[in-house]
């Protein structure tokens, strides 16, 4: 009979409430717990809901109901809430906002807080964004007051404002704050009161003998005239154990940025493989090795930004504030060692970018830390200035310093990877993509595209066959709107040796430039290029030697020839770029021979008799080259007819080369030396090799007059093909080698001999 | 001894200032100790002396290397007991008291030597002792050390150079030197096709007084039977 009592039945508008606030706590405990029980039963009572009657009403929540009509203002939230959220993948939903988010859940949907609540925790899993409670940043924020507060029992008033400040940035109430403080200085002041009572009693019931001690001596000293020795007292100079009994504490230069940063890395970053135990040390030689272990810490793991983030802080709370300036020198020697410096080792992989851009960061952030010395800056900068090869302005805003010292240190970056390119161009070929990204979003475009043309220019030539993995950066480049990348350029289709290379270079910078050159030949594209992109410009000088070079390269890097005909051959071809080489020297008067002089080299016939030597056809057209060579000097201008032969023509260019030589002991003497040279030839073609000795001589010291940084080179290229000459035993290969020295020695006028 | 060998000793007797003939045959006799030096050997019985460089010497025999037209050389042995003179031309001891302050002293012996043209190591020795004067001596011991060298060259081509060498040093360029026999400038061929017919495609020597013989005369020091640098 149990059942004989029935409960007066429910008024409905008082279970529709209860059904209504229990729904929310049946869903929040996940079931029907013994926490949830106990929730239902407190609402029940606040309803009214007798005792009797809960039971029923809570059996009411868990009764099998059609599914209820979706809460059209909860879904309008939600809705708002996904949109809100979704462009903001990082953000960390704190209690502040949430806060701000539930009210105006309230204001505007017109949600209670469980509800809105409900909806906010769905959204937040939805897109995988962090929420923290209330309870995770309060543990947060206590980590860092135990840090700062130490063993301290009161705290100065800014380093109470700074963690009030952190704290809000966790959605923490001032008030909240500063009961945690107040609970961690209450606990420090017992715990202090706990240490000092024995330490006190201690004290005074020292004191206290000592006293005594010292009534008994006075005493026997009055009783016992004849005191002898008395007994020696105990301790007297007993030192405090402060330091090594205290729990390690951070140090007094800390500030309370550096310590909150500090709290934070200790106990969310793993104290940084050790380093935050090392940094915290009172020894600056442990300090120091701190700092290392921080920086080797960024060399591995930089991509995680919250830890780059702290790290960064740290390195320029420490650089600012350390005591010790021998440990702080090598903080900065390890931040500038991180950064790019060319003819260092190349990084090993693209992470140590990140490694130095982070250090870039890291002096950017120290230059302006609060707490930095002018002589420490003043440092700093200094450093950085002679790291990133430019001068970096301390007296720019924070983030225009920034700014700047990330541009400076992909500029570095770029830079080292070009003076490697040569050396090592597969290494380089590597690490320039990642630099190429993170630079095009720092650098200015005009900046970016120099970096990156001068980096090509430097690596095309030196890849060889694997150019193609430039392949988009030269398109880039190219097609860039400014010429002065295209015109650029040409240096590398100048030294490119790989056939592919140079048709598709050609074929860019032609299309580029809009124009058909005369032939397909490089000088030929080289000189349309350059005239369309330089609108209308003529070749520069440099741009003519640089073609000289490129013809001249092949014939002075070959051995001397065993076949006389090829000897023959050769010396006619480098009589003709002997004689350019005189033009260019003649500077504008000179560049329209040169002009017309080197896409038209003389050439012998074919050898069509095989076996007899083309010694005058030969001879003829190295006249001609003497004759112009004569001419360009400006001494046959009067009577250019007048040299018939090639020993009239050469001697003129004995006698052009002595004109700028008054005074010289050799030009007294040359008359004689002219005479004595014609009778030991004794015919055309040895005396024409004497002629070219002369030749040797005078422009080796013409050259040493006129660039005196390179007259040990002349003196030096001259006597080396005497003494060549000397051991030679053939008269062609003497002629031969000799003009290929006369080119050397001629070409030394030129940028970049 | 025959009349051949009285005409021999005559010859040479006459080719060597007579008060130094002696003392030449003793030092020559005295230092045939010393190896590869020249001699001039006459075995009894025999007409013409031999003329070659010494190989090897003992108590009874010495064995002499003769250069022969071509390049070719031949080796003969003799017993001592069948000679009747064996003559060392080039004085060690004379060539080591020379010293490079002195170069008028090489230009002195070189002369002597010189008149000794038929001794392959005295005329050797003669042109290396020029060229060491020519390149070390003042302008007068120069002139005469180039022209000394005139008169021992091996070939037209040298006696050419020797010459050209004369005239470009001589403070004075007497163009005597650069004339032919009949006192002209000689005719200089002008086309390259018919200087190598003519002379082939040898080279063209430098002209310089420390390349002008086969002998570096920077090398002008004797000590220990070879020359060295000072």
């Amino acid at each position: 009979m149990a059942n004989d009592i029935q409960s007066p039945p429910l008024e409905p508008a008082l279970l529709a409430a209860f059904r209504q606030e229990g729904a929310v706590i049946l869903a929040h405990e996940r079931g029907l717990t013994t926490a949830c029980r106990m929730k239902l039963a407190g609402v029940a009572r606040r309803l009214g809901i007798g005792d009797d009657q809960m039971e029923a009403a809570i059996k009411t929540l868990t009764a099998v109901e059609p599914s209820a009509p979706p809460n059209f203002q909860a879904e309008r939230f939600r809705r708002r809430l996904r949109k809100d959220l979704r462009g903001k993948p990082r953000a960390i939903i704190g209690p502040t906002i949430e806060a701000k988010i539930l009210a105006s859940a309230r204001r505007k949907y017109g949600l209670d807080a469980a509800l809105a609540g409900q909806v906010l925790a769905e959204v937040t899993s939805e897109l995988g964004l962090m929420r923290i409670s209330a309870n995770d940043a309060i543990q947060t924020v206590a980590a860092q007051i135990d840090q700062a507060a130490g063993n301290s029992t009161w705290l100065a008033r800014e380093t109470w404002d700074r963690l009030r400040s952190a704290g809000s940035k966790w959605g923490l109430d001032v008030e909240v704050i500063d009961t945690l403080i107040e609970e961690r200085l209450a606990a420090n002041r017992a715990a202090y009161r706990q240490n000092t009572f024995w330490t006190d009693a201690t004290i005074r019931v020292a004191v206290a003998s000592v006293v005594v001690a010292a009534l008994i001596f006075g005493l026997l000293i009055v009783t016992r005239r004849s005191a002898t020795d008395v007994g020696g007292g105990s301790s007297s100079a007993s030192v405090p154990a402060t330091s090594e009994n205290r729990p390690l504490s951070t140090p007094k230069w800390w500030d309370v940025d550096l310590s909150v940063e500090m709290a934070h890395a200790k106990s969310q970053l793993d104290g940084l493989n050790g380093a935050c135990v090392l940094m915290a040390s009172s020894d600056a030689s442990q300090r120091a090795a701190g700092y290392q272990k921080l920086i080797e810490h960024i060399g591995e793991d930089v991509r995680n930004q919250e830890t780059q983030l702290a790290t960064m802080r740290i390195a320029a709370g420490c650089y600012a504030l350390e005591s010790d300036d021998t440990a702080a020198t090598q903080l900065r020697s390890d931040l500038i060692r991180r950064l790019p410096a060319p003819g260092s080792p190349l990084p090993a992989s693209t992470v140590q970018w990140n490694a130095a851009f982070w250090a870039a960061d890291a002096a950017g952030l120290a230059l302006n830390r609060r707490g930095i010395t002018v002589a420490r800056k003043t440092a700093l900068a200094d450093a950085l200035a002679a790291a990133l090869s430019d001068t970096v302005d301390t007296s720019l805003p924070a983030r225009d310093l920034q700014k700047r010292l990330r541009q400076l240190t992909a500029s570095a970056a770029y830079r080292h990877i070009t003076s490697a390119a040569a050396n090592q161009p597969a290494q380089v070929a590597a690490l320039h993509p990642a630099l190429s990204k993170r630079a095009a979003a720092i650098l200015p475009d005009d900046e970016f595209m120099r970096c990156e043309t001068a980096f090509l220019v430097a690596a095309l030539p030196a890849a060889g066959g694997n150019w193609r993995v430039y392949e988009r950066p030269l398109a880039r480049c190219v097609a860039s709107p400014d010429p002065l990348p295209a015109l650029r350029l040409l240096d590398a289709l100048r030294r490119g040796t790989d056939a592919k290379l140079i048709d598709h270079l050609s074929k860019q910078l032609l299309v580029r430039a809009g124009v058909r050159p005369k032939s397909s030949s490089r000088s030929d594209v080289i000189a349309a290029v350059r005239q369309s992109l330089g609108a209308g410009a003529a070749l520069t000088a440099a741009d003519r030697w640089i073609s000289l070079r490129d013809e001249a390269m092949e014939l002075l890097e070959k051995t001397s020839a065993k076949d006389d005909r090829e000897l023959l051959n050769d010396t006619v071809t480098l009589a003709h770029l002997t004689t350019m080489a005189v033009a260019l020297v003649q500077g504008q008067a000179g560049f329209a021979l040169f002009d017309a002089g080197l896409s038209h080299p003389p050439q012998l016939a074919q050898d069509l008799t095989h076996g007899n030597l083309p010694l005058d056809e030969a001879q003829q057209l190295i006249t001609d080259c003497y004759r112009q060579r004569a001419a360009l000097l400006a001494l046959s201008s009067s009577s250019p007819a007048a040299s018939t032969s090639v020993t009239d023509a050469a001697k003129e260019c004995v006698a052009g080369l002595a004109a700028g030589l008054k005074g010289d002991p050799f030009v007294a003497e040359l008359q004689y030396h002219q005479e004595a040279l014609r009778y030991l030839a004794g015919d055309s073609l040895r005396y024409t090799v004497a002629l070219q000795r002369l030749l040797l001589e005078l422009s080796a010291r013409r050259i040493a007059m006129a660039r005196p940084e390179r007259a040990a080179t002349a003196r030096q290229l001259a006597a080396e093909a005497l003494s060549a000459s000397a051991k030679s035993n053939n008269v062609l290969a003497q002629l031969r080698d000799q003009e290929a020295a006369l080119l050397k020695l001629w070409m030394l006028y030129g940028p970049e001999s | 001894m025959d009349q051949n060998r009285k005409r021999w000793l005559a010859r040479l007797h006459l080719s060597m200032p007579s008060d130094k003939l002696p003392v030449a045959l003793f030092a020559c006799l005295v230092l045939a100790a010393s190896s590869a030096h020249a001699v001039v050997v006459l075995p009894k019985g025999a007409s013409q002396p031999v003329m070659g460089y010494m190989v090897r010497e003992d108590a009874r025999s010495i064995v002499v290397r003769q250069p022969l037209p071509g390049g070719k050389n031949r080796e003969s042995s003799f017993l001592k007991k069948d000679l009747d003179e064996l003559i060392i031309t080039v004085s060690p001891q004379r060539l080591s008291e020379l010293t490079p302050d002195k170069p008028a002293l090489y230009s002195e012996y070189a002369e002597e030597l010189a008149e000794k043209q038929r001794d392959p190591e005295a005329r050797d020795a003669a042109i290396r002792l020029y060229a060491i004067a020519a390149a070390r001596g003042d302008a007068a011991v120069r002139h005469s050390a180039l022209l000394g060298l005139i008169a021992l060259a091996h070939s037209a081509e040298e006696a050419r150079l020797f010459r050209a060498a004369a005239f470009r040093f001589d403070p004075h360029h007497d163009d005597s030197l650069l004339a032919t026999q009949g006192g002209l400038m000689e005719e200089f061929e002008p086309s390259w096709s018919a200087a190598v017919k003519w002379r082939g495609l040898s080279p063209l020597p430098e002209l310089s007084l420390e390349r002008l013989t086969e002998f570096n005369p920077e090398q002008c020091v004797f000590r220990g039977g070879k020359w060295t640098k000072p």
